[in-house]
């Protein structure tokens, strides 16, 4: 169906094999590799993976996102482009794209384009933003495309770039030539008639309509949200304790707060094996990089210890500060632990190599844990670097989030993020911690790419048993 | 197909800068011997072989300047798909208007995408092979085409010996055939084995008694040797890549088929099964028989020019030129201007030589192709007298003939080669040569007189005139300047070309009656000469080069002092512009012919 078309999309419900059939598309050797352009590089890192452990040789495709093949294009091209990217400085995404798009719909490169793939593959599409469309069309002209998406699961939304609108820009570039309908990873796991559940409420969610969170029980469990917030906060802690020991070794994603990152690093402090799914730009963490740049001593302890908190549980950095006094003035009466000797290190005139035996030493204290271990790892080698002689601290936490984005995530079995962060993870358990807040409730989207993220169960707490309500 | 589409040369040997586009099919270059064909097809040859093994020194540079690179870029059009590869050359494609020649920094739709090859050989002598490209984005990037890409542009070349393509080797047309060279090299290390295997299997006579005394002799020096075999040495049996050649049905080598064969079977694989598209040859006529250049030329594509491959020849031969379209000829060309040393300022300048090189090409007109046929060997000398027709080239030929007499040096021999200008032809065909570079001289009668704009278009064309005064058609010139004396004798040669009575009825007719063949001959009056002129040119009398050489030779030479400078002041000019004359030859005084 994909290699017999001339350009097409394929509705790719959640969990119904998209990716699968990439790989099959792929699979047979051709005379030319297929570009398979997708937007994230985790989406990227994921299809590699999967292509790879399929077998697929690497000849057969070449793999990218839509921002970073544009930007290997205008470095060939600045001149029909109409753009010239510095290759040293930053990328100009929006301009660069804008600019690849243009040339694409030019015919300039047509040719060359079809002299290099022999068919074009886009996943997300339901991503795509108006200039990104502008390129996948573009190149559309030239070699026959395919693209891969669900409205469905339309959740991005790039600033001051919007999204293509898929019935009026997409649908009509790209006809239908199918939709994927069975749900492989449901199925898979034995829960086939969770599978069909999702399928039915895509659809009813897609039609304006209301699902009742209560229709399928042995699967979907409705937890109501009442008006006493610290029982709800237990409850979601409970819920989430049971599924870990009724089913130990399965991995579960916790869809908490879509905006407030500290809300959900709250739960992840009170939730015991729960990790944080960090933003790919790691903002807070780059920020507390940038405070400690240059410290020393006093300074580096006090900023070393703001860190702290925001990854750490039982941090107590007063009582710690408090101690170094005493323990300086020989007016203990109880000996230093390690983590107070750490500390008193750093504190005189200590540097970077102190700051991380003392980040360390916190870090292995059994009376405190770690909640949000990718950021801890970054800073700690983020100092690492910066102590060997090599940039400075900013610069240094700078390349090696790049260097993140560049490979993907590892996601913990246990993890806590937004819809926007799980979005394209997947996990045996799902737990939707507020699906209507007041105020922030979520949309027909963002509630079906939550439903999905869970194989064999889903729980989802809301004051209203059907949504939206 | 790959094709070249550009080609520019800087201080490579002979050529300070050469800038030339070639066609897609056929390309011959003519040109005098130092004028740089083969410095171009060595040029296109060292650029896309990249051959590691060429040596290159001082001489190499252009009048041994090494202080200028060599620099070489051979510029590759209608690139098949590999060569096109984005991810691969993207940033060195180029765009090149086919049209006027311009080349972009990208590729545009309207544009041909190309890639330009570049070599570069500075004082170091080490060759240094890259992609090249203007643009910024080819800036601080360097590349160099990939290996297997090589082979698709790498051309073959036949030069005069064609033996080691009949051997699987490098260089070959058959190395190059061959997809994959190590089943080659494994067959022959296995062929070598058994050499080795079969050797010692029959063993060599003779041998006993030399090895029965080495086994002795070792044992009583107390090597202790259980057995001496004699072996081929395995350093002499290695077989390299030009070991298997072709042999035919009686196992005679291929390599001693006539060079001639052995060069039509060359260009036959080359078209059949060459996996490059582009093929040189050095002087195609080499070792073939006219009919046998024609079939070579046929396979060349000089008739189809279907673009199959892209062909780069040199020659020497006319019936290669006769058989070939017109815009398939280029012409080589150097030029050079000395600019005389001058004062300015009270700096002494020097003088200075500046060389240019140029590629002209002959062009599609149907004149182009007429003349290329009419004039084949004019094409192969420097400087050519376009003649208005057959009785001009007659009468050069009689001088001619008339310098071999007197002991000078010909006219062939000075570069200097007669074209039929087919009479009304003549001032487009002058103008052809000219604009291929060629010294052209047009030697034309004045009957009909042109425009002032038409002599002063061949005088801007660099076309000198050389013609009789106003008015005058070659046959007035010829019976308005002869010698009385030698009336007869011209007489006597239309008589020998047209028979008496024609020529007789030809006077009766136009004197009224008042003239006779006869009396001309006998009673020649001065008031004839007109009469006569008009005769000639109605007659036809000399209207062919056979009479017309007669007429040069046989009377004007005989009697050049005596004969009137209406004839002898354009002839001379002529002579003196062919470099025979040196000095003006001075003509008869007046008072013996009419002026």
């Amino acid at each position: 169906m994909i290699l017999a078309s001339r350009r097409g999309h394929v509705v790719a419900p959640a969990g119904c094999g998209k990716t699968e059939l990439i790989a099959r598309s792929v699979a047979s050797p051709a005379e030319k590799p297929t570009l398979i352009l997708t937007h994230t590089t985790a989406g990227v890192a994921a299809l590699h993976q999967r292509l790879k452990r399929d077998g697929v040789p690497a000849s057969h495709y070449r793999l990218n996102t839509i921002a970073g093949w544009a930007l290997g294009l205008i470095s060939m091209f600045p001149a029909r482009a109409g753009f010239r990217q510095d290759p040293i400085a930053a990328p100009i995404y929006p301009e660069v794209q804008a600019a690849i798009g243009r040339l694409c719909q030019s015919g300039h490169i047509t040719r060359e384009l079809q002299a290099t793939y022999g068919r074009l593959l886009v996943d997300e599409y339901q991503d795509c933003s108006v200039t990104q469309h502008s390129i996948v069309s573009g190149i559309a002209n030239a070699i026959p495309t395919v693209i891969f998406g669900d409205p469905m699961q339309a959740i991005f939304g790039f600033g001051g770039d919007p999204l293509a609108d898929w019935h009026s820009d997409v649908a009509a570039t790209f006809p239908e030539i199918g939709r994927l309908t069975t749900p492989w990873r449901w199925s898979n796991a034995g829960a086939d008639d969770l599978g069909q559940w999702l399928l039915s409420a895509r659809e009813a969610l897609s039609q304006g309509l209301s699902i009742d969170l209560r229709s399928c029980p042995n699967r979907i469990f409705w937890h109501p949200i009442g008006t006493d917030t610290n029982a709800t906060i237990t409850e979601q802690v409970r819920v989430q304790f049971d599924i870990s020991r009724n089913s130990p070794n399965e991995s579960i994603l916790i869809v908490g707060d879509p905006i407030r990152a500290g809300s959900r690093h709250d739960y992840a402090s009170r939730a015991a094996g729960v990790s944080v799914v960090e933003p790919v730009d790691f903002r807070d963490i780059v920020n507390a990089a940038q405070n400690m740049d240059g410290l020393s001593g006093d300074t580096l302890l006090q900023a070393c210890i703001a860190f702290l908190t925001q990854v750490m549980t039982n941090v107590y950095g007063d009582r710690l500060q408090q101690r170094i006094q005493s323990i300086q003035a020989d007016r203990n009466r109880t000996p230093p632990t390690p983590q107070e000797l750490t500390a008193i290190a750093l504190f005189n005139q200590g540097g970077y190599p102190q700051a991380i035996a003392f980040l360390k030493s916190m870090a292995s204290d059994r009376e405190r844990r770690v909640y949000r271990r990718s950021a801890f790892n970054i800073m700690i080698e983020a100092l690492t670097m910066a102590a060997g002689g090599g940039p400075d601290l900013g610069s240094a936490i700078a390349l090696l989030r790049e260097r993140n984005r560049q490979a993907g995530r590892v996601v913990p079995s246990k993890a806590v993020g937004s819809t926007l962060l799980l979005k394209g993870l997947e996990a045996q358990h799902v737990v939707i911690l507020d699906a209507d807040q007041p105020g922030s409730a979520m949309s027909r989207q963002h509630l079906y790419v939550a439903l999905t993220r869970g194989a064999r169960s889903v729980h989802i707490f809301s004051r209203s048993p059907t949504l939206p309500a | 197909m790959v094709a070249i589409c550009e080609v520019e040369i800087r201080n490579f040997r002979g050529i300070s800068y050469l800038k030339w586009w070639p066609r897609k099919g056929l390309n011959c270059l003519i040109g005098p011997g130092d004028a740089g064909k083969s410095t171009i097809l060595d040029a296109i040859e060292l650029t896309l072989g990249a051959r590691q093994s060429f040596t290159f020194s001082d001489a190499d540079f252009h009048r041994c300047n090494i202080g200028e690179p060599i620099i070489i870029d051979v510029t590759l059009g209608a690139l098949s798909d590999e060569l096109k590869n984005l991810e691969v050359y993207g940033h060195f494609l180029r765009g090149w208007n086919p049209v006027n020649g311009a080349m972009e920094d990208e590729p545009a739709s309207h544009l041909e995408t190309v890639l330009t090859l570049r070599l570069v050989v500075r004082d170091d002598l080490e060759p240094q092979w890259l992609l090249h490209s203007e643009g910024a984005g080819a800036e601080g990037r360097e590349r160099n085409l990939q290996w297997k890409h090589r082979q698709l542009v790498a051309p073959v070349r036949l030069g005069t010996v064609a033996a080691h393509h009949m051997a699987l080797g490098p260089r070959s047309i058959l190395g190059k055939l061959s997809a994959d060279a190590t089943q080659a090299a494994a067959a022959l290390a296995g062929a070598s084995r058994q050499a080795r295997q079969a050797f010692a299997d029959r063993g060599c006579e003779g041998v006993e008694p030399i090895l029965e005394a080495s086994k002795r002799i070792a044992d009583t020096m107390g090597i202790r040797v259980d057995e001496v075999r004699a072996l081929l040495d395995v350093r002499g049996v290695t077989l390299s890549g030009g070991a298997i050649a072709l042999h035919d049905e009686d196992h005679v080598p291929m390599k001693s088929l006539g060079s001639g064969s052995m060069r039509l079977l060359v260009a036959g694989l080359q078209k059949e099964v060459g996996r490059s598209s582009i093929f040189i040859i050095d002087e195609v006529e080499f070792g073939l028989e006219p009919y046998r250049i024609v079939r070579l030329l046929d396979s060349l594509g000089a008739k189809t020019d279907d673009g199959g491959q892209q062909v780069f020849m040199t020659t020497h031969s006319p019936i290669v030129l006769r058989e070939l379209a017109a815009p398939q000829l280029f012409a080589v060309r150097t030029e050079r201007t000395t600019t005389p040393a001058t004062t300015f300022d009270d700096l002494m300048l020097p003088e200075t030589k500046v060389t240019t090189n140029v590629v002209r090409h002959l062009g599609a007109s149907e004149q182009a192709q007429k003349t290329l046929r009419a004039c084949a060997e004019a094409f192969l000398a420097p400087s050519v007298i376009v003649c208005e027709g057959k009785t001009e080239i007659g009468l050069v030929r009689g001088m001619d003939l008339w310098l071999q007499d007197s002991g000078s040096r010909s006219l062939l021999a000075r570069g200097c080669h007669w074209a039929d200008g087919a009479g009304s032809s003549m001032i487009e065909r002058a103008q052809l040569f000219a604009s291929m570079g060629y010294r052209t001289a047009l030697f034309m009668d004045s009957d009909v007189l042109y425009s002032a704009e038409t002599y002063a278009a061949l005088t801007q064309a660099g076309v000198h005139v050389i013609r009789w005064q106003d008015g005058f058609s070659t046959e007035a010139a010829i019976f308005a300047a002869a010698p009385a004396a030698k009336i007869s004798d011209l007489l006597q040669i239309a008589v020998d070309w047209r028979g008496e009575d024609a020529v007789d009825a030809k006077i009766q007719k136009l004197s009224g009656n008042r003239y006779t063949l006869d009396l001309c001959r006998t009673a020649f009056a001065e008031d004839m000469r007109g009469l006569l002129g008009q005769c000639a040119g109605e007659g036809k009398w000399f209207k062919d080069i056979e009479p017309a050489e007669r007429v040069s030779r046989a009377v004007f030479a005989q009697a050049w002092f005596d004969t009137g400078i209406v004839y002898t002041a354009p002839v001379t000019r002529l002579m003196q512009w062919t470099g025979a004359w040196t000095v003006p030859v001075a003509p008869a005084a007046a008072g013996t012919a009419a002026g």
